[in-house]
């Protein structure tokens, strides 16, 4: 297995290999694998599992994963009995609207007087329904504008949807462990508890999602026995992603801390189209909370330049909202970082079913090799954050960083210039607070850069004014605490 | 005193500032001031996802920017 304790902890591994494929392709229909870990997958629960009426077509959504196997798990990861999960009913009024219909449905809607048939795609940022026209317009309208035209269900519980390899039983240390995060005060007085609570009596899903869960998984793979209050600090940075739209998310933070302003929200209302809302913490001006973010489940994440919408006469990016865990694991980076909790069962969501080994085995694999990468500027950048940590990689994903690289370390103007500057000084660590310690982590980060192929493009980038432009950055960050949390590399895995 | 969203400013290729208006996935992906009164300031050209309007520019040495609300209200 690839652990870093025997290996020079920047190596690549590359094992080429033609694995039984769990989504039923034949050989010659899967792509070729260049795999960190050519484990047999795990017990076929997926292929013994009852089909339940009315849950999603399994087969399609492992036809949307990337990897023709999955890696192995530590033992420690049992099953779920799907029957036993719960689920938020709204207890506090009406059902969701956004969840009235199903996702794929076909359905009519007024729009500007004229009746457009298309497929509901989701909801905007303000909670309206998108769907595909029959040319592929993405046309916006109000839900209460909206009919179904085909047989159509509720938006599915979002753990319906997922394959049972993409479900694991929390062990108990975790379990115990994210409970006592959740009473840790994140906005003034109110705890994530709070949060989490309110969103399920509007009938909305929260998961716990990124950093705190995959720091959680990687460190019980080290110690199985880790108790509690040894995993507990590394959830002290809690972000949540909801089934809500941003307007309902606003909303609910406004109301459940009245006595705050804007209930502690501090990101700015043009931020919702991005699917955030932002609460508490330091840059609330509320230095005793740790803050919490809030984000939606995204079905699309296209960061174009926002362009007028003729339905909405709005500027807005063109992003849309779902209940979709899959789609919304796919539009972030590494599997690892794709990782769920789901406070209600106490069950780790892994989407892309290989985020809990990878996890386990910090190991980076991007979570859509398909995507395009180049659009999203920070990609490299927190790649290296996690390699200077002593996370290995594969040839694929090595391949499409490369790439990347040429576009983000060979800046062409003053934007994408300022996008490496920027986006190196958020992936600095955060004990990078001089001069000479920021000089460190750039010696380092180059050293990394040479072994994987790219140093040549660190040196003619990171240099004169630039390179002054990174350090300020760094320092600019860290001397405010924002820097990335200190992990230490694992054991045995000096550079 | 309410500390203040920002958006960094670059020089654009015509040298004119530009707002660097990136996606924003968490807290970390978003700078705040504790008090913009603290620093210099200028009326000045920015431009902003295309379109060029006079915002009032603050100054922190070679770092330039301005708030997010006066930049992108809602």
């Amino acid at each position: 297995m690839p652990r870093t304790d025997s290996v020079n902890r920047f190596a690549v591994l590359r094992t080429t290999t033609t694995p039984a494929d769990p989504a039923g392709r034949s050989p010659a229909a899967s792509p070729p694998t260049d795999t960190a870990v050519a484990a047999p997958p795990l017990a076929s629960v997926a292929d013994t599992a009852p089909t339940t009426p009315g849950r999603a077509n399994l087969s399609s959504v492992r036809a949307r994963l990337p990897w023709a196997i999955a890696p192995r798990r530590t033992a420690i990861w049992q099953p779920v009995d799907r029957s036993a999960l719960k689920r938020p009913i709204a207890t506090a009024g009406a059902a969701p609207i956004t969840s009235s219909i199903a996702i794929g449905t076909r359905v009519e809607a007024a729009i500007g007087g004229v009746r457009i048939a298309g497929t509901l795609e989701g909801f905007d940022y303000r909670g309206r329904a998108v769907l595909l026209d029959g040319t592929g317009q993405r046309r916006i309208a109000g839900f209460d504008n909206v009919i179904a035209r085909s047989p159509h269900r509720a938006a599915p519980f979002c753990l319906d949807a997922l394959p049972p390899e993409a479900l694991a039983k929390a062990p108990a240390s975790l379990a115990r462990a994210m409970r006592q995060a959740l009473e840790l005060k994140v906005n003034g007085n109110h705890t994530a508890r709070e949060y989490i609570d309110r969103f399920h009596e509007l009938g909305y899903e929260v998961y716990i999602v990124g950093g705190c869960v995959r720091d959680a998984i990687s460190l019980l793979a080290r110690d199985p026995n880790a108790t509690p209050y040894q995993i507990l600090p590394l959830i002290n940075d809690i972000d949540i992603v909801t089934t809500a739209p941003p307007p309902v998310a606003r909303h609910l933070c406004e109301k459940l801390a009245p006595e705050l302003r804007q209930g502690g929200v501090w990101s700015p209302p043009f931020v919702e189209q991005f699917g955030v809302v932002l609460a508490g913490g330091k840059k609330a001006g509320l230095a005793d909370s740790e803050g919490i973010d809030i984000a939606c489940m995204k079905r699309t994440g296209i960061y174009d330049e926002a362009a007028v919408h003729p339905d909405t006469n709005e500027k807005a990016f063109p992003t849309t909202f779902g209940h979709d865990l899959l789609a919304d694991a796919q539009l972030r980076d590494f599997c690892a970082n794709a990782l769920y909790y789901d406070p209600l069962n106490d069950v780790v969501v892994d989407p892309s079913t290989r985020g809990i080994a990878d996890a386990e085995n910090n190991l980076l694999h991007v979570v859509k090799p398909q995507r395009d990468h180049l659009a999203e500027p920070s990609l490299s950048a927190r790649f290296y954050k996690f390699r200077l940590r002593g996370w290995e990689t594969d040839g694929e994903t090595l391949a499409i960083i490369r790439r990347h690289c040429q576009m983000a370390f060979l800046p062409k103007n003053g934007k994408q210039c300022y996008a490496l500057t920027s986006v190196l000084g958020r992936v600095a660590p955060k004990d990078a607070n001089t001069r000479a310690a920021v000089e460190a982590w750039l010696k380092q980060l180059e050293q990394v850069m040479e072994f994987d192929g790219v140093g040549d493009l660190f040196r003619k980038s990171i240099r004169g004014r630039t390179r002054e432009w990174v350090i300020e950055q760094v320092l600019k960050r860290t001397r405010m605490g924002a820097g990335a949390p200190h992990v230490p590399a694992p054991a045995g895995g000096d550079a | 005193m309410s500390p203040v969203t920002i958006l960094e400013l670059f020089r654009g290729d015509d040298g004119t500032w530009e707002a660097a208006v990136e996606p924003v996935r968490g807290g970390n992906d978003l700078d705040a001031v504790d008090d913009l009164a603290s620093y210099p300031s200028e009326r000045a050209p920015v431009r902003v996802l295309g379109a060029t309007r006079t915002l009032t520019v603050y100054r922190d040495g070679e770092r330039a920017f301005v708030s997010y609300d006066e930049a992108l209200p809602g």
